[in-house]
């Protein structure tokens, strides 16, 4: 039953407050990074804002972390920026993840020639650093934010590629697997109804991991100046231009990496807690 | 004075916490072993057989488990004491179920027997330790023993495994050998001569040995005496051949009848139902609930009542039977 | 006498070890009737499961022919006789779909084979459930919450939702324990006199079958040994494996024991055999023959086949003790 199989997650998962850890901070990110119009206190700063009379404050109670440059609250900035971090993550794995598990599905479980090629060049892009390999799209393609999505895309979907057909090589000879096949099911019901709910705890567990990833390398490009564009609040740039006055304005850059600290460690618990948890199931 | 016996386990409990809550898996389990005894502990799966197993040999582990209970050895507590690490391997043998995942796959099977053996006897010249373990592995009837003494695990069928381990958890002759479905992963004749090789070796070392097992057919052919054990209480024990021939425990007596004969004469009606949970037991009799003979007085408690020589049973239905 | 169902014709499955080539089955021929339950008997190793693969078109045979009421099948085997012959696995926890509802898995067949329009799915699946004692409560329970007794009654209730004509059961009890083992064995004789259905019995356990079979095949590193039916064999056990194998079984009763043949223990092994019987390294009564050449199957009486050199000896021998 599912409501039984939910409660022993639970009871696995609840046990561990590291893991409760992790999902607090996720949750309390993706509250803040979606409510941010309403949450942040100056939500107009996320954009061409300038009020230079407040330019350059340090945390006070009017800006709990300080302000930029510009004059612009620097806590609001960080809560816009997350919705970037946070869509960059959701837009890449949205497409890397179906079209990677697919593609290891269909290699695992059919097989021949094109499947063979496609494993091959799975293992090529899994060979090369994931930053390298985006710089190297981002050099020759104009740097956007949707430039970066799609070359994080581009580097993403081979892992999940590798991990389930690797999976599927071992799941295809469970006696549920055989029994399919020997009532004469087709391959498509037994790919995906037979064999990939079987592996959602592995994706869900690694999907949870790599969305800190992702949030870490978008943001290590646009630090590097080939993600997002200023003005767009984005946790990277601001660590970037933030540093440009270290150590004088120092929370113009520490505070911005401290929120990337933040919820790639929040993701990352999360996903040690999955695991565990659903290892138990 | 009253003579020790070899084993003795008092009311032994065991609570395990779970997510549904706390499972009393082991109620007042109590047995005895004597010198040079072969004992059965027979039940189905799930009946905390094994983990009666594993309470003797100080093998529990893992958080939430709640024990209490004596486990005596030659009159010593051992439950809880490190006094069992010392015994292990030396004074108690353990013959694992699974013969290909007990051995260690990175050594040779020399190299794991002398490691044994210097537990025991660390000053042993080489020579004279390479013709023990040589004798050990003649006693279980392997065939090429030099041969064997140099493979790995993974180069030895699951017969020779077995055999191999019965001459590891006898070499150093225990008083004691404890045996965990010995030749249940094997086929049945590689079984039969399993079973031969230990009851030959442990009567020539006169060690005794309690044997784990499912099969009742196993417990006939190997033991002097039966504990039957039912959703972690014991409800019947005594002599095999007066269990056997008369077993008077409706479990004992239906699961003798779900064994089909080789006689033939049909096939036989098994049993209905499954054991209980054991976050809330049933009060008194656990096997109540399917028992066909079930009353009102089954919601007590039961003790063990004596019907014959050394054979005690755990039902009302035996209360007021005159002993004999 | 029925018609025969399967048959299978001097069926050899050779697999390349490395750079050997084992033999898992040696030329083996059986065939089944209409309505009969034939056991197929071995240990680990007898090819006994690679001969259901070969029946069931999971595998190719490397020769050999198998017919379906007469006609060769071919593989892979088109979807009409995935109907026809069905399969029971062994281990119970593998069985089903941990991620599927029992509902799900036994409606598969109904599916695949469009046997039931689709809103009449659940309520056949409850009834085939019914017919394997299980209530209706069931169709939305995942396999974790079943016990081993269930979910091979879950297997047999899907493998039935094909409508088959013959099912494999390969060892279907023997990870059950002995008190529900005697259950589903029950159902399932039930479920083959109610459908007139064919079994092919795969098993390890003598007295299962010994209560379960009207014939008895006994298979040793791909090759058969001895056949005939149940009563004859287990009264008249003639091959000396059949015998080791009647020795082995533990049994509960002295009636039992009084029936097992004598075995000499003691005997060594000797070297593995050469082209000769493949029993022939465990044979106490091996001579130079059973080395060296294949001795082949052969009738002791009508319908009893022996493949034995020294047959006659053994069967004099039981003669003469009763």
């Amino acid at each position: 039953m599912r409501r039984e199989s939910l409660r022993r997650f639970w009871y696995h998962f609840g046990r561990n407050p590291l893991s409760l850890l992790g999902l607090s901070i996720v949750t309390l990110v993706v509250v803040g990074a979606l409510g941010a119009p309403w949450i942040a206190p100056y939500p107009e700063h996320a954009g061409r804002f300038v009020n230079f009379a407040e330019a350059g404050q340090p945390p006070s109670l009017h800006h709990l972390l300080g302000t930029d440059t510009f004059g612009r609250d620097l806590f609001s900035r960080i809560l816009f920026g997350y919705r970037i971090s946070l869509a960059l993550g959701v837009v890449v794995l949205g497409i890397a993840v179906p079209l990677g598990v697919t593609l290891g599905l269909w290699a695992g479980y059919i097989g021949g020639g094109i499947a063979t090629w496609i494993m091959r060049l799975s293992d090529v892009f899994v060979a090369i650093p994931p930053l390298v390999l985006a710089m190297a799209v981002l050099g020759v393609a104009e740097p956007s934010l949707t430039n970066a999505m799609m070359a994080l895309t581009l580097m993403w979907w081979p892992w999940y590629t590798r991990m389930i057909y690797n999976q599927v090589r071992s799941l295809r000879l469970e006696g549920y697997v055989v029994a399919a096949q020997i009532i004469g099911a087709s391959a498509t019901h037994i790919m995906f109804r037979e064999i990939l709910p079987n592996t959602l705890p592995n994706i869900l567990t690694k999907a949870a991991l790599d969305m800190g990833f992702v949030i870490l390398i978008g943001a290590s490009l646009s630090f590097l100046g080939l993600g997002v564009q200023p003005p767009t609040p984005d946790l990277g740039t601001m660590v970037a231009e933030g540093a440009r006055y270290l150590p004088d304005l120092w929370w113009l850059a520490v505070f911005p990496g401290l929120a990337i600290l933040f919820v790639v460690l929040g993701f990352n618990l999360l996903a040690d807690g999955l695991r565990d948890a659903l290892g138990e199931g | 004075m009253i003579a020790v016996s070899l084993l003795e386990v008092k009311q032994l409990n065991l609570s395990l916490r779970t997510h549904t809550g706390l499972a009393h898996i082991l109620k007042d389990v109590s047995l005895r072993v004597e010198a040079g005894e072969r004992v059965a502990l027979v039940g189905e799966t799930g009946c905390g057989k094994s983990l009666t197993l594993k309470a003797i040999l100080g093998l529990l582990e893992g958080k939430g488990l709640v024990v209490s209970g004596k486990v005596l050895f030659e009159g010593e507590e051992i439950l809880g004491t490190p006094r069992i690490l010392r015994l292990r391997g030396v004074q108690i043998g353990f013959i694992p179920q699974d013969p290909a995942a007990s051995l260690n796959p990175t050594f040779s099977i020399a190299d794991q027997l002398l490691a044994v053996v210097r537990r025991v006897r660390r000053n042993l010249p080489k020579e004279k330790a390479w013709a023990l373990i040589k004798e050990a592995l003649v006693e279980v009837a392997v065939p090429d023993p030099d041969r064997v003494l140099a493979s790995y695990p993974f180069q030895l069928s699951g017969g020779l495994c077995q055999r191999v381990l019965i001459a590891t958890a006898l070499v150093n002759r225990p008083k004691l050998v404890l045996a965990d479905e010995p030749g249940t992963a094997l086929d049945v004749t590689v079984q039969a001569q399993t079973l031969r090789a230990m009851r030959h070796l442990t009567e020539k070392s006169g060690s005794s040995v309690i044997l784990v097992t499912h099969n009742l057919g196993v417990v006939r052919e190997f033991a002097d005496r039966v504990y039957v054990m039912y959703a972690g209480t014991i409800v019947e024990h005594g002599p095999v051949k007066s269990v056997f021939q008369t077993p008077r425990h409706p479990y004992t007596r239906a699961l003798l009848d779900s064994v089909p004969r080789l006689t033939g004469g049909g096939l036989p009606q098994g049993l209905d139902g499954h054991i209980p949970d054991y976050t809330s037991p049933p009060k008194g009799c656990r096997f109540r609930p399917r028992c066909a003979f079930a009353r009102p007085e089954c919601a007590e408690e039961q003790p063990l009542r004596q019907v014959a020589e050394g054979h005690e049973v755990a039902c009302v239905l035996y209360a007021e039977v005159p002993r004999g | 006498m029925a018609d025969i169902l399967l048959e299978v014709r001097d069926l050899t499955k050779e697999f390349a070890v490395g750079r050997k080539r084992v033999r898992a089955l040696n030329g083996v021929s059986l065939g089944l009737e209409e309505g009969e339950i034939l056991a197929v008997v071995g240990e680990s190793g007898s090819g006994k499961t690679t001969l259901a693969n070969l029946v069931l078109g999971i595998e190719m045979p490397t020769y050999g022919d198998i017919l379906y009421r007469g006609t060769p099948l071919k593989t892979p085997r088109p979807l009409h006789m995935r109907r026809r012959l069905q399969y029971v696995q062994q281990n119970p926890w593998t069985t089903l779909n941990p991620r599927r509802t029992v509902f799900q898995s036994v409606a598969l067949p109904l599916a695949v084979h469009k046997l039931t329009p689709p809103r009449l799915w659940r309520e056949r699946v409850a009834e085939l459930l019914h017919l394997v004692g299980l209530g209706p409560e069931f169709l939305d329970r995942y396999p974790h919450a079943l016990s081993g007794g269930q979910r091979q009654r879950v297997a047999i209730a899907r493998a039935l939702a094909a409508q088959p004509e013959m099912v494999i059961l390969d060892e279907p009890t023997s990870a059950l324990d002995v008190s529900v083992q005697a259950r589903v064995l029950g159902l399932l004789l039930e479920i083959q006199a109610r459908f007139s259905l064919s079994y092919l019995f795969i098993s390890h356990d003598l007295a299962v079958v010994r209560n379960f079979a009207r014939r008895i095949l006994v298979l040793y590193r791909g090759q058969v040994m001895e056949t005939g039916p149940t009563e004859v064999v287990f009264r008249n056990p003639v091959h000396p494996y059949t015998r080791l194998l009647l020795a082995s079984v533990p049994v509960v009763s002295e009636e039992e024991a009084a029936l097992r043949p004598s075995w000499p223990w003691d005997a060594q092994d000797r070297l593995g055999p050469g082209e000769g019987c493949p029993f022939s390294s465990r044979c106490p009564w091996a001579q130079e023959l059973c080395w060296r050449e294949r001795p082949s199957l052969v009738p002791i009486q009508k319908s009893h086949l022996v493949a034995c050199h020294f047959a006659e000896l053994f069967v004099e021998e039981v003669s003469h003790h009763g």
